[in-house]
Formats: structure tokens, C-alpha cells, sequence
């Protein structure tokens, strides 16, 4: 155990970012002081009463991540920085200690002071709010968050140790440790951006395999907010383990590279003349997978690729080979390297050709990843395109729908779109004959994109029976959503869905023409709504739910034909689950109530509550 | 005790150290000269574990040093460029040196620091360059180490700091029967202290021999002959090896590797009107060794020492 960590240089790392460490603090103690503070004088009232506000740790403190993205970087530099220099290097190495443990010790001391500042964050702002009316510190999902945060902290760390044990300058320090951390989970995404573009079925919900770019906690700070809308790394349990994982792998790999290390090598941008072409190598190639995926979507995609696209590949590439000269000059900052390394430009080629090959393969994979029915446990089917987009839609996502004809349709379906890609046909042409069936969802923000498509689309989660689960977007022809529609109707799951209520908290607002009611009393009402609802056939509920029409009028017409009053209920979707990829996107919910001569009950209550 | 077999260590292209092989013996003061990029340093930072060499092996107390924590631990290296932590105190790297080294004496920190006058509290990095060597020669020494490793040594000190330093040396090397390395340009201050002198050159270990034994086997000798004569008089004789010939008048200045009475007897029997023996100073045998070797910069390794 001695020669893996060293207590006594432990505190001695401790000792030598001491001033760092106080800096940081006093950063941090001034946000977390006077943020609560600035949020009890922030009024928020709600329905006249001032509303209690509340910090929810550390999603929503902002400034914790400084830690994360400048505070593990700085003192990584600052106590490591030794490998940079070559008396410093020989130094520490001339230590009666192995290298390992010479680096383990010090992490051990970055990591400490990373999370004892991050803690002060916590204590702080939570004294503070006890001190600020109308200010909470949410304690719920602190536990969770803080060990999700103490993974993508152990993640930077052992990113940026790998990237100084194969490198001697700053420079070559923050370009491969950026490398190490981000280009891996940056190919996964630039493939899966391919597949998507060339399968359209083929979605970036993933959820289980190692492609799932949730499962980092650190880099999903980078790549939720683009992908998903949203970053959910910090309350997975799978991210926590999956990032301790690929950290202690990370680890595991610095100390091999710091065992290897020469001590000459400090001062140096690489250990050794092949690493140094690897780094070269990885921020052109990057660059050139850019027009690479241009060309392979347009030669697997519906349309071909025209001159001025082929114009911009050409520039872009070479725009990559000026990234990968530019990083020897500024590395080496020799101008007869650039010249000598140019020969590496081959394997720059050989890179984006084997990227190709390997996307070919993946969208075979992918169109030929159809499952069969009856491997399929469950589905859970998200289409608000299809039924327009409230709260039953997203409590429909949810929902486990185990349906022989409905998985034997939705498989089927899949391979059917899977052969017009295949076939290289326009997937939105091939079904775009869906003008009688759109829904008429006037009052969603959804109707907008539903109205303006020319195919009606769901995302399918297929639960397999074994491990795993399939996520695919399904498009639907004229036949297949009839199809569809019938057995949504049937299933008594859709029955349950529509017995569900949400609870009076989630009313945030309502919308009406007199603007006199209680919340208590719009709830009353839904309540009401619900319960005559739920006597109707379940068609009729999804017609008034989701405004979808199959046999009448759009429902637009049937409200103004039989003068009925529309209340709009705004809830915030607090007891849907929030893993559902739709409500994700969306911090509320609306809930229409059509209070016409079919609700007379209803009708009869909001005439009362007028009174 | 130290051994090095074969060891080669390679920068790139260029060969630090070619195939070195050497004994260094426990409780012996060894000292390395040679010229710049000779490979002395090389050396040090090879046998105290920072450089691993590309072949060969070097061992302490038949032990492998690179990566053994615990050979390391006897050994405390003062490098040429001396290394400090960013605003440290001279108490404040001593206890980084307590942190790693396990013998680390407390009471003869506090002696030497009182020795060399040397403020503890002092940032060293407003400390002059000879001070600084203090403050690391102060330093390797508390670490009471078994074998101490010092690359150009006097680098910086006056005279009187030279004196000190080597008076500790040899003091640690007497009571506790440690083994010193010593590199230094002055040969001078080598003289004085090392029980033995190695000659690195280019990389490679031209010899090493004693102190005494090295001044013995090779001296000068002052000749004069009535008649004209020149260097080919002198070569070709067996037990005689001219190294150098110099002649101004009709008296030349002949070095000689040899045995002494030997050559004075072979000298004599051709009948010089003058033959005497003069001893070479340690800076003449290094300069003639390197001058035979067709080292050419002989002058400025003289100019340094000054």
C-alpha cells in the first residue's frame, strides 16, 4: 500500500496548494453567500403569495462547476506541473518514492481539495439559506449529485493525468488532456451523428449501451444540453459507476505512462516521437471527420452530394491539415518539424478511411437491428407528433404497453422503413400522404412541427425480454397509424394512463377568459372534467385529451359549435417520470379542458364557482 | 557499493553514456571530471534512479536502483540545477525532504543551518546561486544518506564554503561510512577530497584509477642533450609512453606514462645533460589524458577551474 500512496506527500500536495486552494474559496464563498441572499430579495409571488424558492444542489448552483472545469485543472498544473520541468522532474523522481505513488499521493491531495471546497459550497449555502426567508436548500439529491460531481472530478483528474504523463509543456499538457477527456465521447457522437443522418430510425436514445452519452457524468455537461436539451448526469446511479469505471481505467493508464515516462522528457510536447504524431494526429483528424461525415451521409442518404458541398469538404480538409501543422509549430515551435511531420498526413487518410468503413458497417448494423415480436417484453411509446403533446402524452411514454398486434405492427413498421433507407428513397416522401390525419392540437406548441411535417413519427422504446432495450423512431404510412391508433385504443393500458390524475401541487397556472377562479377550484374542475371524461369510449378521451379526430370534425369545431368554455390547466409535470425523453424538453405542461354540453357536470361547477 | 555494467544511455540520437562499467566501493570519495557533455551528469541521474538506461544495469548494495524506493532511500542527489519548491523557505523544503526521506535528521538540519549561517525562513529563491547550493548541499546531507551523489559541486561556493562542504563530506563519509560522487570542472577541489578520480569522455569511461596512482603513473619529465634531437628520440621504447613533447632550446618538457624509475633509467643511459622528474599536478594528468584522446579543449577546462 506504501508504494501506491504516501500519507506524509500527501500532506505535503495539501501544503503546496494551499494558496490555490484559499483563492478558490474565497471565489467560491462569494457566490455562495450572496446568491440566497439575491434570490429572497427576488420577489416571486405566485397567486398573491410570496413564493419559497429553492437551491437544488449542485445542478443548480452554477458556480460549483468552476471547480470541475478551472479548479481541478489549476491545481493539477500546479502540483504536477513538476513533469514540465526538467530539474523539477529529475527532482521528484531522484524521491525514494515510485512514481506511482508519487502521483497517487498528490491526485489524493487535488481531489481532497476539490471536494473539502466543494463541501464549503454546500455548508455555506446551506447555513445561508437558513438565514434567507423564501430561500430552501433542497437537501433531496445532494447525496447522489455530490458523488456524481466526486466522479467527474476523480474523471478531469485522471484525464489531465494522463495527458501530463505523456507530455512535458503546457501546451501539450491542455491539448492532449482535452484529448483524453473529450475526443473519445466526441467520436462516439460523431458516429451515432452519422447513423442518425443516414438511418433515420436510428436514434441518439441509447440508453444502456456504452454509445449512451448520459452515462459520463462530465462529458454529458458537454453533450446533454445539445443532444438531450438537458444535462441528467448527475442523479444516475449507472453514470456514477460507469464514470468511476472509465476513471479508474484512466487512472490505471496515467500511472502506466508515468512509470514509463522518461525524466528527460519534460520541457518536451511528447514522451516519444510516435506520441507526439499521435497528438498531431487527433485534433486534424477530428477536424476532417467533419467533411468525412458529410460525404458518407450524402452517399447513404436520400440525395446526392453536389459541387458545392464537395467545395466544402475540400476546404475543410484542408482546414485540417492547417490544425494538424499549426499543433506541431506551436508545440515544437519549429518550423522544420512542420515540414518533417508531414509525412504523418498519411495516417490522417488512413484515419478517415477506416472511420468510413466503420459507418458502413454501423448503418448495416443499425438497419438490420430490428427486433423480433416476440423477444419484445414491453414498448413504451413517446409520440407526441402523433397525439399532440400534454400530460397524458408523456404519462403515455412511460408506460409499459405489452400488446402481441402492437408489437407485431411496430416491428414490422421498423423493417418496412428500414428498407426504404436501405433503398437510399426519401423516408419523408415515401409517407408524406398524411394530410387527412393531422392532428388538430391547436392549442400546443407542438402543432406547429406536427403541422408542418409530411410524415407522422414515434419513438419506440422496445423492451427486450433479456437485457437491453431498443430505441427507434417509427414512421407511419397512411395504413400503419390506422393501425396504430386501433390498437392504442384497445390496450387497457391507455385506459389507465387515462384514469390517472395529477396532483393539485402540479397547477401552477390556468388560463381563462375570467381570470377569477382558485387554483383550488380549476383542479376541482379537472377532477370533474376527468371523471365524465372517463365514462366516454377511449377514443372519444384521446379526441378531447389530445385533440386528435379520426371520424369527426377537428375538435377546434366541435369546441366552438357547442359554445364550450376552454380552461387551459399549466402544471409542471413533477410526478412524470423525467427520464422520458419528451418531457425532458419541457419545463410544463399544458392540460386543455373543453367544459362543453359533453361535461355537463363540470359545466354545471364552473357555473357555481362563477357565481 | 555501487555497480555499473555496460550501461548505455541514449538522448535521441546521441549517446549520453556508451557501455559504462564501474565499481565504486562503500566509504570511498569518488570523483568524475571530464568535459562538458562527457556524460557526468548522465551518470549521477542514471545510478540515482531518474534515468533508466537503455541498456546495461546499475545496482546499490546489489540491488537494482530504478524504481527501488528503498536503494533510493540511501541515496540524496544535489544536481547542477538545483531545484526549489515555488516561494519555499529553506524550513519549508525540509519538510518536503522529511516527507520522503526516512532518516531525515531534524538536529543536524539544524546544525548545518546554523553552520552555514543560512536563514531558515528565508524565501530561497532570494538567496544567491552559491547559497542556494548551500541550502541543497544542507539539505541532501540532513537526509543522513547513505550514498551522496553531487553534480559540480563547488558550483558557486567561495572558498570557505568549499572548505566547509568538504569537510562534511568527508566527515559523513568517516563516521558513517558513506559513499560520496562527486563531479566537478575543478579538478583542484577534487584532488584535495576524492579517494578516486574517474575521466569520462564523450560518454564513455576512459579510466579511473586512485588519486595517488594517477599522479604516479604519469609525469613530466625535463631533458636536455647537448646534440639536436626531437620527440622520435623518445618513442618506441618499451615501459616509456610519450604523451606529450615540448621542447623550447635544447630543453623539452616530455610527459611520460610509465614507471618512474624505469624511465628515468631508460632517460639516463642515453646520456642527457639534464634529466629531471617533475610531479604533474591533477588539472596536467586530466589535461594530457584528454589531449591523447584527441580532446582539443584542454585550455578552456583550465580557464574554468579559475
Amino acid at each position: 500500500m506504501k508504494q501506491y500512496f504516501n500519507h506524509k506527500l500527501y500532506v505535503d500536495g495539501l501544503k503546496q496548494l494551499r494558496a490555490v486552494g484559499i483563492m478558490g474559496a474565497v471565489i467560491l464563498l462569494i457566490p455562495s453567500f450572496f446568491v440566497p441572499f439575491m434570490m429572497s430579495f427576488t420577489e416571486s409571488v405566485y397567486h398573491g403569495v410570496k413564493e419559497i424558492q429553492h437551491i437544488n444542489f449542485p445542478s443548480g448552483v452554477w458556480y460549483v462547476f468552476a471547480l470541475l472545469f478551472i479548479g481541478v485543472p489549476i491545481m493539477m498544473f500546479q502540483l504536477m506541473g513538476f513533469l514540465n520541468r526538467r530539474n523539477a522532474c529529475d527532482y521528484y523522481h531522484a524521491l525514494p518514492i515510485k512514481r506511482e505513488g508519487l502521483a497517487l499521493s498528490f491526485l489524493a491531495s487535488i481531489l481532497t481539495w476539490n471536494m473539502g471546497l466543494y463541501l464549503m459550497v454546500i455548508v455555506v449555502n446551506a447555513i445561508t439559506c437558513m438565514c434567507c426567508p423564501y430561500v430552501e436548500f433542497q437537501w433531496e439529491g445532494v447525496f447522489v449529485g455530490s458523488i456524481s460531481f466526486l466522479m467527474s472530478t476523480l474523471f478531469v483528474m485522471s484525464g489531465i493525468y494522463i495527458g501530463m504523463s505523456v507530455t512535458g509543456n503546457l501546451m501539450s499538457n491542455l491539448a492532449v488532456s482535452v484529448m483524453v477527456i473529450v475526443v473519445p465521447r466526441l467520436l462516439i457522437t460523431a458516429f451515432l451523428a452519422v447513423m442518425i443522418e443516414s438511418v433515420d430510425t436510428c436514434t441518439f436514445e441509447l440508453s444502456g449501451t456504452i454509445l449512451d452519452d448520459r452515462l459520463n457524468t462530465f462529458t454529458n455537461m458537454l453533450t446533454g444540453p445539445i443532444i438531450h436539451g438537458e444535462y441528467t448526469g448527475l442523479s444516475s446511479w449507472l453514470s456514477i459507476l460507469y464514470t468511476l469505471v472509465i476513471s479508474v481505467l484512466y487512472l490505471l493508464l496515467g500511472t502506466y505512462f508515468m512509470k514509463k515516462r522518461p525524466s528527460e522528457a519534460a520541457s518536451y510536447p511528447a514522451t516519444s516521437k510516435r506520441a507526439q504524431l499521435l497528438f498531431r494526429l487527433t485534433p486534424a483528424a477530428l477536424f476532417a471527420l467533419i467533411p468525412t461525415c458529410i460525404l458518407f451521409a450524402s452517399s447513404h442518404g436520400a440525395y446526392d452530394i453536389d459541387e458545392e458541398e464537395i467545395l466544402v469538404c475540400i476546404i475543410l480538409y484542408i482546414i485540417a491539415i492547417v490544425i494538424y501543422a499549426m499543433y506541431e509549430l506551436i508545440t515544437t515551435r519549429r518550423l522544420i518539424n512542420v515540414f518533417k511531420s508531414l509525412k504523418g498526413l498519411i495516417f490522417l487518410v488512413i484515419f478517415q478511411v477506416v472511420f468510413y468503413l466503420l459507418a458502413c458497417a454501423g448503418r448495416e448494423v443499425m438497419l438490420n437491428d430490428i427486433p423480433e415480436p416476440s423477444s419484445v417484453k414491453y414498448m413504451t411509446l413517446n409520440m407526441p407528433e402523433i397525439l399532440g403533446a400534454n400530460y397524458y402524452t408523456v404519462k403515455m411514454a412511460t408506460t409499459p404497453y405489452d400488446n402481441e398486434n402492437l408489437k407485431t405492427l411496430l416491428c414490422n413498421e421498423l423493417r418496412n422503413n428500414n428498407e426504404v433507407i436501405r433503398q437510399k428513397k426519401d423516408i419523408y416522401d415515401y409517407f408524406n400522404y398524411m394530410g387527412t390525419y393531422y392532428p388538430t392540437d391547436f392549442i400546443d406548441e407542438f402543432a406547429d412541427i406536427v403541422n408542418d411535417s409530411y410524415y407522422q413519427r414515434l419513438e419506440v422504446q422496445f423492451k427486450n425480454k433479456g437485457f437491453g432495450t431498443k430505441t427507434k423512431t417509427i414512421y407511419f404510412n397512411q395504413g400503419s397509424l390506422e393501425y396504430f391508433l386501433e390498437y392504442i385504443v384497445e390496450c387497457p393500458e391507455t385506459t389507465e394512463v387515462l384514469q390517472t390524475r395529477f396532483a393539485r401541487e402540479e397547477v401552477r397556472d390556468y388560463d381563462y377568459n375570467s381570470n377569477t377562479l382558485s387554483l383550488d377550484q380549476v383542479y376541482d374542475l379537472y377532477c370533474s372534467y376527468m371523471d365524465e371524461l372517463n365514462q366516454m369510449p377511449v377514443e372519444r378521451q384521446l379526441m378531447y385529451l389530445y385533440g386528435y379526430s379520426r371520424y369527426e370534425n377537428n375538435l377546434e369545431d366541435v369546441w366552438k359549435n357547442d359554445n364550450a368554455q376552454k380552461i387551459t390547466l399549466y402544471t409542471n409535470g413533477a410526478s412524470l417520470n423525467q427520464d422520458a425523453s419528451y418531457s425532458r424538453s419541457y419545463y410544463a405542461y399544458r392540460m386543455p379542458l373543453y367544459v362543453g354540453s359533453a361535461f355537463p357536470k363540470t359545466r354545471a361547477l364552473l357555473e357555481a364557482y362563477e357565481r | 557499493m555501487i555497480k555499473v555494467e555496460n550501461i548505455t544511455k541514449k538522448f535521441d540520437d546521441y549517446k549520453a553514456l556508451d557501455n559504462i562499467t564501474c565499481n565504486i566501493p562503500e566509504g570511498c570519495i569518488y570523483g568524475m571530471v571530464g568535459s562538458n557533455g562527457a556524460g557526468k551528469s548522465t551518470f549521477l541521474r542514471v545510478i540515482s534512479g531518474i534515468y533508466r538506461p537503455e541498456a546495461g544495469t546499475a545496482m546499490i548494495d546489489e540491488q537494482p536502483i530504478w524504481e527501488n524506493s528503498e536503494v533510493k532511500g540511501k541515496i540524496a542527489f544535489v544536481p547542477d540545477d538545483l531545484f526549489f519548491l515555488h516561494g519555499a523557505s529553506l524550513d519549508r523544503m525540509a519538510s518536503l525532504y522529511r516527507a520522503s526521506y526516512p532518516d531525515f535528521d531534524d538536529k543536524r538540519y539544524q546544525y548545518l543551518t546554523d553552520t552555514f549561517k543560512l536563514n531558515r525562513t528565508k524565501n530561497i529563491a532570494t538567496f544567491s546561486k552559491g547559497m542556494k547550493r548551500q541550502a541543497a548541499t544542507i539539505l541532501a546531507i540532513s537526509s543522513k544518506p547513505k550514498y551522496l551523489f553531487m553534480d559540480e559541486t563547488f558550483d558557486g561556493l567561495d572558498p570557505v564554503m568549499r572548505n566547509l562542504v568538504k569537510k562534511l563530506i568527508c566527515q559523513d563519509v568517516e563516521e558513517r561510512k558513506a559513499t560520496a560522487i562527486m563531479t566537478s570542472h575543478s579538478l583542484r577541489e577534487l584532488e584535495d577530497t576524492c579517494d578516486q578520480l574517474a575521466l569520462l569522455h564523450k560518454g564513455g569511461l576512459i579510466f579511473e584509477s586512485d588519486i595517488s596512482n594517477l599522479k604516479t603513473s604519469l609525469f613530466k619529465v625535463q631533458v636536455a642533450y647537448s646534440e639536436e634531437y626531437d620527440r622520435t628520440r623518445f618513442e618506441g621504447i618499451d615501459g616509456m609512453e610519450v604523451m606529450h613533447f615540448s621542447k623550447q632550446g635544447s630543453v623539452a618538457n616530455i610527459i611520460v606514462r610509465g614507471d618512474r624509475e624505469n624511465v628515468v633509467r631508460i632517460i639516463s643511459s642515453t646520456h642527457p645533460i639534464l634529466v629531471e622528474v617533475l610531479p604533474l599536478t591533477l588539472e596536467e594528468v586530466f589535461t594530457y589524458e584528454m589531449e591523447a584522446l584527441g580532446y582539443a579543449f584542454g585550455d578552456v577546462l583550465m580557464d574554468q577551474e579559475v
